[in-house]
């Protein structure tokens, strides 16, 4: 019998496992209620309670409630990306931890980034659907989207995806650094709730910052709820509608800004997947 | 590779995790082609032993090498572990399962259908795992192990939780492999298992306290002593016996000392009936775990 790979060549095995994680995690998300409930109903439902309860939308004229609803509701669907990026991701992984499989898959030839590519592509496609849930929700409340251009949902995907890296670099750290690997997921919610109150509600009300909130134009959660604001919602005056000061975030600084994040969380998780997961003994 | 190098090496190897030793310098040396069953008592090591001959995990001193090659630099190529437990996912069916690992070893072949259908599981790969028994599930983890075309099976405990009906069943896979020429090294506490061994280790975190085959450590076993009945004392029996007796079901058995005799035992027994017996496989292990370090 020989032992030379007869296989695929290395990038081909590269696709094969990223399939392989990818489709064995949307499988396992879209069967797993919480997951549905945390990532999809939640944020829909803290939507609805803004809208309804917190903000009073009775009192404004008609195009300016359709637009605060759709800023809200924008703002929402970045949380539930949040969501699913930080809390969903890290609940996949511990499960794989404290279920042993990584002793498992350490005894195989995956190639780690596989490991982490194949759960992100999953993730992502899931966070557009909660997003899109969210923004559905808000269209059947009365908000009112518009596209600035041809590329805006380009754009809006691309800055979900660099957050989505960048918060997912974070889950696997967390994973890797946590003692208790089952303690992650709850530091994990911990993070998404204090980045969305932290940076007023993911940077739609910098208003309600107590100090100057130019950082809300910086930080990545809040960056991508802002670029996507200004590219699907149609805000016209963004000091009226409460999202200035700083204004939008239409600089190639910004995009520049956004794929940094892409880039430096990708080499994180890949890094950390490598050297915690698959060197170190998470267990 | 060369006809005499071993496929598998262990020198030294220590794990430690934290304060606690788990393996504490074991040596162990496999041969082509062979089977070989490492048992010991529960909770010694074994799983950790094996997860580290198959770089599953990294030891913390010492040298294990397969076909030559550290298990480290070998990115688990030449091997292919069964963990308990290690491959099944509770929301997934055994079908997605197996094309999950199907996607994840460049080497995994279409054989685990096979080997499905031989072990009875053929007509539950639609179900969720999460609704399967623990013996289910070892069908299910054997299967895809053995499908990945590896010169070298490493399998924890692939028979616990399987009824005995399907030992046989279990054992004849194992062996389809072998035939093939593979080299197998599994792990178990069944004294049943002994049936597929070339040769047999028996080990404890201290590391392997012997190794041979099955007969040979058969013929290693001092004579058998079995105690049915009788109202004296284990501890009248001490005197006699290696370590102590063994309680096998309601009846006691010994290994008798090299300076006492079938009648000492008997006159220590009182209206017990005494009687000699060959060697099973769980006097073997209970001899070589737990009563020969007691005698050296």
């Amino acid at each position: 019998m020989s032992i030379e790979t007869r296989g695929l060549p290395p990038v081909g095995r590269l696709t094969e496992q990223t399939t392989a994680f990818a489709v064995r995690t949307l499988q396992t998300l879209r069967r797993n209620g919480a997951v549905l409930f945390w990532a999809v109903a939640f944020p829909a439902g803290f939507y609805l309670l803004s809208v309804y309860l917190f903000i009073d939308t009775s009192g404004m004229p008609e195009g300016v409630a359709s637009v605060v609803k759709a800023t809200n509701a924008v703002s929402y669907g970045t949380f539930a990306a949040l969501t699913v990026f930080l809390n969903t991701f890290s609940q996949s992984l511990v499960a794989d931890v404290e279920d042993g499989r990584y002793a498992q898959f350490r005894a195989l030839p995956v190639v780690p980034a596989a490991d982490f590519l194949g759960r992100f592509a999953a993730a992502y496609l899931f966070a557009v659907a909660a997003v899109l849930a969210v923004l559905g929700v808000g269209a059947a409340t009365g908000a009112e989207y518009a596209l600035r251009s041809a590329l805006s949902v380009p754009i809006a995907l691309l800055g979900l995806l660099a957050l989505g890296l960048f918060a997912a670099s974070v889950a696997v750290v967390l994973v890797a650094a946590v003692p208790d690997a089952k303690f992650a997921s709850i530091v994990a919610v911990s993070v998404v709730m204090l980045a969305f109150f932290l940076t007023g509600y993911n940077g739609v009300q910098p208003g309600m910052l107590a100090g100057a909130a130019d950082f809300v134009n910086v930080v990545p959660n809040a960056l991508a709820t802002r670029l996507a604001v200004h590219h699907v919602v149609p805000v016209g005056d963004w000091t009226r509608a409460g999202l200035a000061a700083p204004g939008a975030p239409t600089g190639t600084g910004h995009l520049a800004l956004l794929a940094g994040y892409a880039v430096a969380g990708l080499g994180l998780a890949v890094v950390a997947t490598r050297r915690s997961l698959y060197r170190g003994e998470v267990q | 590779m060369s006809a005499d190098q071993p496929v598998l090496e262990a020198r030294n190897v220590r794990k430690e995790f934290g304060d606690d030793g788990v393996l504490d310098g074991v040596d162990l040396t496999v041969s082509k082609n062979e089977v070989l069953l490492l048992m010991g008592p529960n909770g010694t090591g074994k799983t950790v032993l094996l997860s580290c001959l198959a770089g599953a995990i990294e030891p913390t001193d010492g040298s294990i090498s397969v076909f030559g090659t550290p298990v480290a630099e070998d990115g688990g190529h030449s091997l292919s572990l069964l963990l308990q437990g290690g491959a099944s996912v509770d929301t997934l069916s055994g079908s997605e399962t197996a094309a999950f690992y199907a996607r994840l070893h460049p080497e995994f072949t279409d054989r685990w259908r096979e080997y499905v259908d031989d072990l009875g599981l053929a007509g539950d790969l639609d179900k969720r795992t999460k609704h399967y028994s623990e013996g289910m599930k070892r069908k299910l983890e054997l299967s895809l192990a053995l499908s990945v075309d590896a010169p070298l099976y490493l399998l924890d405990e692939p028979t616990a939780g399987v009824d005995l009906s399907m030992v046989q069943s279990f054992h004849r896979v194992v062996r389809d492999r072998v035939d093939d020429g593979a080299t197998v090294v599994a792990t178990s506490h069944r004294p049943v298992d002994a049936d597929l061994a070339d040769r047999v280790a028996f080990v404890d975190g201290g590391g392997v306290l012997a190794v041979d085959t099955p007969d040979a450590l058969l013929d290693g076993v001092p004579t058998v002593v079995r105690v049915v009945g009788g109202a004296a004392a284990s501890d009248a029996l001490d005197p006699h016996v290696v370590s102590e007796p063994f309680y096998h079901g309601d009846e006691r058995r010994g290994f008798l000392r090299a300076d006492a005799t079938v009648d000492d035992v008997r006159a220590a027994a009182g209206d017990a009936t005494v009687e000699t017996v060959e060697p099973s496989y769980t006097d073997a292990f209970n001899y070589y775990v737990h009563a020969a370090p007691d005698d050296e």
